[in-house]
């Protein structure tokens, strides 16, 4: 199984070179075999006596993260449809991309997409699935972007990586919180622990990230307003990406941890309010759209909304027309995409309103059309599969769950009614999709060429697909019992009856009713499209989830100007009294709240008058240097305060000390001197009153804080005084009695030799620094 | 000898310390905040040789602790003074506010 | 102390500072007294430097813990994984310098040489410092040789102007430091470590209020040197004015050793010291970090949303991933040094690997601005899918180094004893928002077309860094077992 997944990576590697082996051959049939060969390899299992298998690989052990692969019934209902899609994509894209297009990198996405498709589908190790979730995002932004370089393309690739990676990240958490309180991060273990997580209090947060990060990726209301933008990707990725797979990617997931998070009235809630909600949404945005692909874009958020939907009733009725929907729309909507770019590439333009009468031109494409448009409608004819599973939906939509709760009953009201008015407008926007493409007038001088049929290779895709919706239609017990059961089982539990699939279940059926009405008003609505144009615009555009996004994201980077500009003013006088402050602040808020400062004057002794003189001849200084702006003055002020340390020291018995300040004053002084003479006079700079305030108080303050703790610190002697090892020692061990030399040479040996390096290479870089002068007056 | 408790000499060095830091905060010239800064460094020394001689637990420590902040202090500044330096022969000026080029 | 006692010591634990010394001594008398002639090969001395270093420093593995001139010195596990990593960066820088195509400023090579290495011993000084002095003395090594690496590019005003701002900054953060140093020296009578720590474990009584204001101080100023919030100010402005490879080396090899001193200190000192009773002061003061914790990554990422210059950006986004190392340091798990020690050297892979392919466009449009990545799929398909890896694991993608960083941190926050979820959450929420300038970035890259035609090159000198920075950085998000297992 593992080479299975990995094989679409490792031809990924040999593209490059397969690309310049033969020019003249269009890179895609190299690669074709490779998703034909593993759906022929996964299409082995399907069996009724299929039977879960797992294969286990080791990989980061000390974290439990190991690459478990579990093919199950709903890995294997995906499993088969990326490699089956994927393989006809493929073959597609040979005849739909021209062999002058950037081909090598258009397939390493695309095969990249596969493999990371793959292991989201069959990784049971949270982890490993989190992160092939991440690269199908990121392969989807590459591919998104691949082949235009518009505005549009731009946002709208940086639009559907943010939203989905946003919901990924929130995956994230879910899953982290999961294996926290599961300890382990299998999702097969996490299934046995079920009355741990769903009694767990953190629950509802597991439910919502989780159920983020899935609905970010199947486009669900309000986040799918990613997938139209996604449209411009090349037609074979939006076959594949934007309708069969990726999106589904979150259906995936909903329908993975079913049987963990399913089941309860919160689920419940959320899933179906959402999948129906979404449903509603996009299909009623559907109809005013102009764009054959908008369409479609729309129409398969609105069809993952129904699945959604299905997943959220949970009852079997609901997950197995879950799983066939999920089937049933990969085949209709991938032969409409497909459709699509033959339209867009014989004539140039996707927009509905240029487009019409194209059948005498293109009856292949008309024919094909046909039955993908009505299988989507649900039209009750027995050879479109699309019907079926529409009325397994209205059927498990009447008989949902009896959980109680006032909002629960008033969800199990209305479900059924929004089900039927989203399916209308479903119905609608078919029947304007196909009738205005393929019928109606040929508009000659809307389009730049004269429309033509297809190639036939470009055929070959869609009319498999085609044969799929035929056949299914025709045939619908075919791979149930067999295929579609067990992936229902895996969803549902042990507990899963297989259904019969029925064209027919009598007049008094409620679903029959439903569809009936169904085509019924759609039709009529259909008709008169026209004289509704106002209603299917009544929201305007500026009140739209896009304008949120574009809100949200306008306003982060405004709040990041303003920040900027705030205290980012380039003024290191700014940087370091808003430093200062914030110190200011941070500590004194932390003795207030730790409650710490206690001063005591009791042991203050006399002071002997030298020592206040040369400490009040220091602060004096100091304080006039504040206020001098003579140069000479200055240098003398510091030139005091220097020395009087030393004299300080001197008090302190620190000769050495006091020894290497003078010196180190010395020099300093006659250093400032020194480039004094090269600087400019100073001048009497006036600074703001206010400015001056602040520095004052900020100073003052921190001065006040800092005192208050020296004080308190020497109200309290804590500890025995250590032995003065150094000066006991310094005799014995260092053959010196200058104990300072000895610590510096010996003990301290080390930090003497780095501080030496210090001075050495202060000293280098100065010579280097001034060294420049020579160089330019040299010039 | 040691007449003067230790808070008398902290406060000292609070003084210089405080001195130090509303000068870097206020003044113009480039120098000066150079000149602060040193002071600030002072206040240090001048708190850890009366630690070393007054504190809690007196010890021989504290002065060469100084020493090593002493001499590298002393090598910043000279740094400090090269870069100005440099800076002064693009821009003629030794004003702190004209430092805004890099922003943002 | 003896010549026995002297020679009793194990002084080849100190090889590779030794090696690192001799090169820079080496060089830098090379650079001043050497013939022209010679001077072309400087680069590849230091490179040998480094590397023999590394090669001393893989001998030590699995070497017992043992300290030398009471205690200044020690040579633990952690001094030997943290070292690591900085000699690995560096070694990555001086290959990026090496690399330099554009033949302007020459004569500044041997200074950028030597002060590396310099500010490199520092950093590994840092690393092995058992004494408060020791530490200091390490610190300003790296710093003064910093200072200076920012301001030599001679004639641009931009190189002096960050010189002068990160040294002022500089100095004001030491003085910080060692007024909180001075503190804790004052309370315990002793600058090792091993000493203060047992003098601290005891109660504090009164001592408390010092303790938390050495702590604070401390902190603070050693913040400046990871650059998180309110010390962060000066990075922009310096990553701009330095030259590409010293803003890489400022980002990682300055960064690291941050990590390393704070790490050593408050971990050292105030992981013992009981507070109030019952807590360590660590513990204690664990809201305090958090607050600058989530302070740092709220205004390093939102910030770097509207930069243009590709330096200022990575600056910013460098403040960012300083916030999400903050977390392990306050959630206090025992992995939380493992994953300091992953997110620091994945970083490294990938901010150097990021600041490469800068300083190649760069070199070649003469600009820094983020549209020298326009349409860099054209132009160079190789260079723009590398620097999508790198992006792509800053960002914290699967399958990157980034990612893996970021997840141990991640569970590491929900895991820990009380949960930081406000924390971890905040990770989260500005992750997504450093995905919008991380992938605007991707967008230049494949769906604009190029501004002029023509292709970049990669020369071959340039493609040795790239090539280990990717490595890095894939290896490490596709096998992180290997550097985890190394470290156990």
């Amino acid at each position: 199984m593992i080479y299975a997944v990995f094989a679409p990576l490792i031809i990924t590697l040999l593209i490059p070179l397969l690309s310049k082996w033969k020019e003249r051959v269009h890179t895609g049939w190299f690669i074709l075999p490779v998703p034909i060969l593993i759906f022929i390899y996964f299409v082995q299992f399907v069996g009724e006596n299929f039977t879960p298998h797992s294969e286990s690989y080791s990989w980061i052990p000390s974290l439990n993260i190991s690459i478990d692969f579990y093919l199950d019934g709903l890995s294997l209902l995906f499993v088969l449809l990326i490699s089956g899609i994927g393989s006809l994509v493929v073959l597609y894209s040979i005849y739909y991309l021209h062999k002058s297009e950037q081909l090598k990198q258009f397939y390493i996405y695309l095969y990249i997409f596969m493999f990371s498709m793959l292991g989201v589908v069959l990784s049971d190790n949270v982890f490993v699935l989190y992160s092939f979730w991440e690269f199908t995002s990121l392969s989807s932004f590459l591919l998104i972007g691949y082949w235009h370089y518009r505005e549009r393309s731009r946002y709208g690739a940086l639009k559907s990586m943010l939203i989905t990676v946003f919901g990924g990240l929130s995956l994230f958490g879910g899953l982290i919180t999961l294996s926290v309180i599961t300890e382990t991060t299998s999702i097969q273990a996490m299934i046995e622990q079920k009355d741990l997580i769903v009694n767990h209090s953190l629950f509802p947060l597991i439910l919502v990230f989780i159920l983020l990060g899935a609905f970010t990726k199947s486009a669900q209301f309000p986040f799918h307003i990613w997938l139209p933008d996604a449209m411009e990707a090349p037609t074979p990725v939006s076959a594949y990406l934007h309708s069969a797979t990726m999106v589904k990617a979150g259906i995936f997931l909903v329908a993975r941890f079913s049987p963990i998070l399913g089941g309860e009235p919160s689920f419940f809630i959320i899933v179906s309010l959402f999948g129906i909600v979404t449903l509603f949404w996009a299909s009623f945005m559907a109809v005013r759209q102009t764009d054959l692909k908008g369409i479609l874009a729309f129409s398969t958020v609105s069809q993952l909304g129904m699945i959604m939907a299905m997943l959220g009733f949970g009852t079997d009725v609901a997950i197995f027309a879950a799983v066939f929907h999920i089937l049933n729309h990969a085949t209709f909507k991938g032969s409409l995409f497909m459709i699509a770019g033959i339209v867009d590439h014989e004539t140039g333009t996707r927009d509905v309103r240029k487009l019409g009468g194209l059948m005498t031109f293109m009856p292949m494409s008309a024919t094909l059309a046909l039955f993908g448009v009505f299988s989507m409608a649900g039209v009750p004819l027995p050879f479109f599969n699309g019907f079926y599973s529409k009325e397994l939906f209205f059927e498990s939509a009447i008989d949902l769950p009896g959980f109680s709760g006032a909002f629960v009953e008033f969800l199990q009201q209305a479900i059924p009614y929004i089900a039927v008015i989203g399916s209308i407008f479903t119905f609608v926007y078919s029947m304007y999709l196909f009738f205005s493409t393929f019928r109606g007038k040929y508009k000659e001088h809307e389009l730049k060429t004269k429309p033509h049929e297809a190639p036939l290779g470009m055929l070959i895709s869609p009319s498999i697909l085609v044969l799929g919706v035929i056949l299914i239609g025709l045939f619908p017990n075919m791979v149930n019992e067999s295929f579609l059961a067990h992936a229902a089982t895996a969803v549902f539990g042990d507990g899963f009856h297989a259904h019969e699939v029925k064209f027919w279940h009598g007049w008094e059926s409620p679903a029959l009713r439903m569809s009936l009405i169904v085509v019924g008003v759609g039709t009529i609505l259909a008709i008169t499209r026209k004289k509704w144009t106002s209603v299917y615009t009544v929201f305007p555009r500026r009140l739209s989830f896009n304008e949120l996004y574009n809100y949200i994201v306008d306003s982060i980077e405004k709040g990041s100007t303003k920040i900027t500009e705030t205290y980012m003013t380039g003024s290191i006088r700014h940087y370091v009294s808003y430093i200062l402050g914030s110190i200011l602040i941070i500590t004194g808020a932390i003795l207030f709240i730790t409650n710490g400062v206690t001063i005591e004057f009791d042991d203050l002794a006399p002071i002997t008058i030298p020592e206040i003189l040369v400490g009040l001849t220091m602060a004096i200084a100091a304080i006039a240097s504040i206020f001098t702006n003579n140069r000479l003055s200055l240098i003398i002020i510091v030139g005091v305060v220097g020395y009087g340390l030393s004299v300080l020291f001197v008090i302190y018995r620190a000769p050495d000390l006091a020894l290497t300040q003078l010196i180190v004053e010395t020099v300093t002084v006659a250093l400032f001197l020194l480039c004094f003479k090269h600087l400019p006079e100073l001048k009497n700079l006036p600074s703001h009153p206010g400015v001056k305030s602040i520095n004052f108080l900020i100073s003052v303050g921190f001065g006040v804080l800092v005192t208050l703790i020296g004080i308190s610190s020497h109200s309290s002697k804590l500890f025995s005084p250590i032995s003065e090892y150094f000066i006991e020692e310094s005799v014995p061990l260092g053959g010196g009695h200058n104990v300072v030399n000895v610590i510096l040479v010996d003990m301290r040996g080390l930090d003497t030799l780095f501080e030496i390096t210090v001075l050495g290479i202060a000293a280098l870089a100065i010579y280097a620094l001034i060294k420049l002068r020579h160089d330019k007056e040299a010039k | 000898m040691t007449t003067i408790p230790l808070q008398a000499y902290l406060i000292l060095a609070l003084i210089l310390f405080c001195i130090g830091l509303f000068g870097a905060l206020t003044k113009r010239n480039t120098i000066i905040v150079l000149i602060c800064i040193e002071l600030m460094l002072n206040a240090v020394n001048l708190n850890l040789v009366a630690f070393s001689q007054l504190g809690n637990n007196p010890g021989i420590t504290g002065q060469v602790f100084s020493l090593f902040t002493i001499t590298i202090a002393a090598a910043e500044v000279a740094v400090g003074m090269a870069i100005l330096i440099a800076w002064y022969r693009h821009k003629n000026g030794v004003n702190v506010d004209e430092m805004d080029g890099l922003k943002d | 102390m003896d010549i026995q006692t002297l020679l009793s010591f194990e002084w080849g634990m100190m090889a590779p500072e030794f090696t690192i010394l001799i090169v820079g001594i080496l060089l830098s008398l090379l650079d001043l007294f050497g013939k022209d002639t010679w001077k072309k090969s400087l680069p590849w001395l230091a490179v040998g430097g480094v590397g023999v270093a590394i090669i001393f420093l893989l001998f030590q593995y699995g070497h017992g813990d043992i300290s030398i001139l009471g205690n200044t010195y020690v040579f633990d596990s952690f001094a030997f994984y943290f070292k690591l990593i900085l000699l690995i960066a560096t070694l990555l820088i001086l290959l990026m310098v090496i690399s330099r195509t554009v033949q302007q400023e020459v004569r500044d090579r041997g200074e950028y040489l030597y002060l590396l290495l310099a500010a490199l011993l520092g950093g590994m000084m840092v690393a092995s410092g058992g004494d408060l002095i020791s530490l200091f003395v390490g610190l300003e090594l790296l710093s003064l040789s910093s200072y200076i690496m920012v301001g030599l590019r001679k004639r641009d005003v931009r190189s002096s102007e960050g010189a002068m701002k990160y040294l002022i900054n500089g100095s004001i953060a030491t003085a910080f430091t060692l007024f909180g140093m001075s503190y804790v020296f004052g309370l315990t009578g002793s600058t090792k470590l091993v000493d203060i720590a047992r003098e601290m474990s005891g109660s504090l009584g009164s001592g408390e209020p010092v303790a938390i204001i050495g702590f604070i101080i401390m902190f603070v100023g050693l913040a400046f040197k990871i650059s998180t919030v309110p010390f962060h100010m000066w990075t922009p402005d310096v990553y701009e004015g330095a030259v590409t490879p010293v803003s890489a080396f400022l980002s990682v090899v300055s960064k690291s050793a941050g990590f390393i001193i704070i790490v050593r200190i408050f971990w050292g000192i105030f992981g013992n010291a009981t507070f109030g009773g019952s807590d360590t002061l660590f513990a204690t003061m664990i809201d305090f970090i958090a607050v600058l914790a989530f302070l740092t990554m709220f205004i390093g990422n939102l910030v770097a949303l509207r930069q243009r210059n590709m330096k200022r950006l990575l600056a910013y986004s460098s403040i960012g991933h300083a916030g999400y190392i903050l977390i392990p340091l306050v959630s206090l798990t025992p992995v939380s040094l493992e994953n300091i020690w992953f997110y620091l050297l994945a970083y490294a892979f990938m901010t150097i690997g990021a600041f490469m392919v800068i300083y190649i466009l760069e070199q070649q449009k003469q600009s820094e601005d983020i549209s020298i990545f326009t349409g860099l799929y054209r132009e160079s398909p190789a260079l723009a899918i590398i620097m999508t890896i790198f992006l792509a694991s800053l960002a914290g993608i699967p399958g990157t180094a980034g990612f893996i960083g970021k997840f141990n941190i991640f569970v590491g926050a929900v895991a820990a004893d009380p949960a930081q979820y406000i924390l971890a959450g905040t990770m989260a929420v500005m992750t997504v928002v450093s995905y919008i300038y991380y992938f605007n970035i991707m967008v230049q890259m494949y769906i604009r077309k190029p501004q002029l035609e023509g292709t970049t090159k990669i020369a071959r000198l340039q493609s040795v860094p790239l090539i280990l920075c990717v490595a890095g950085t894939i290896g490490l998000g596709v096998f992180p077992f290997i550097a985890l297992n190394f470290f156990h």
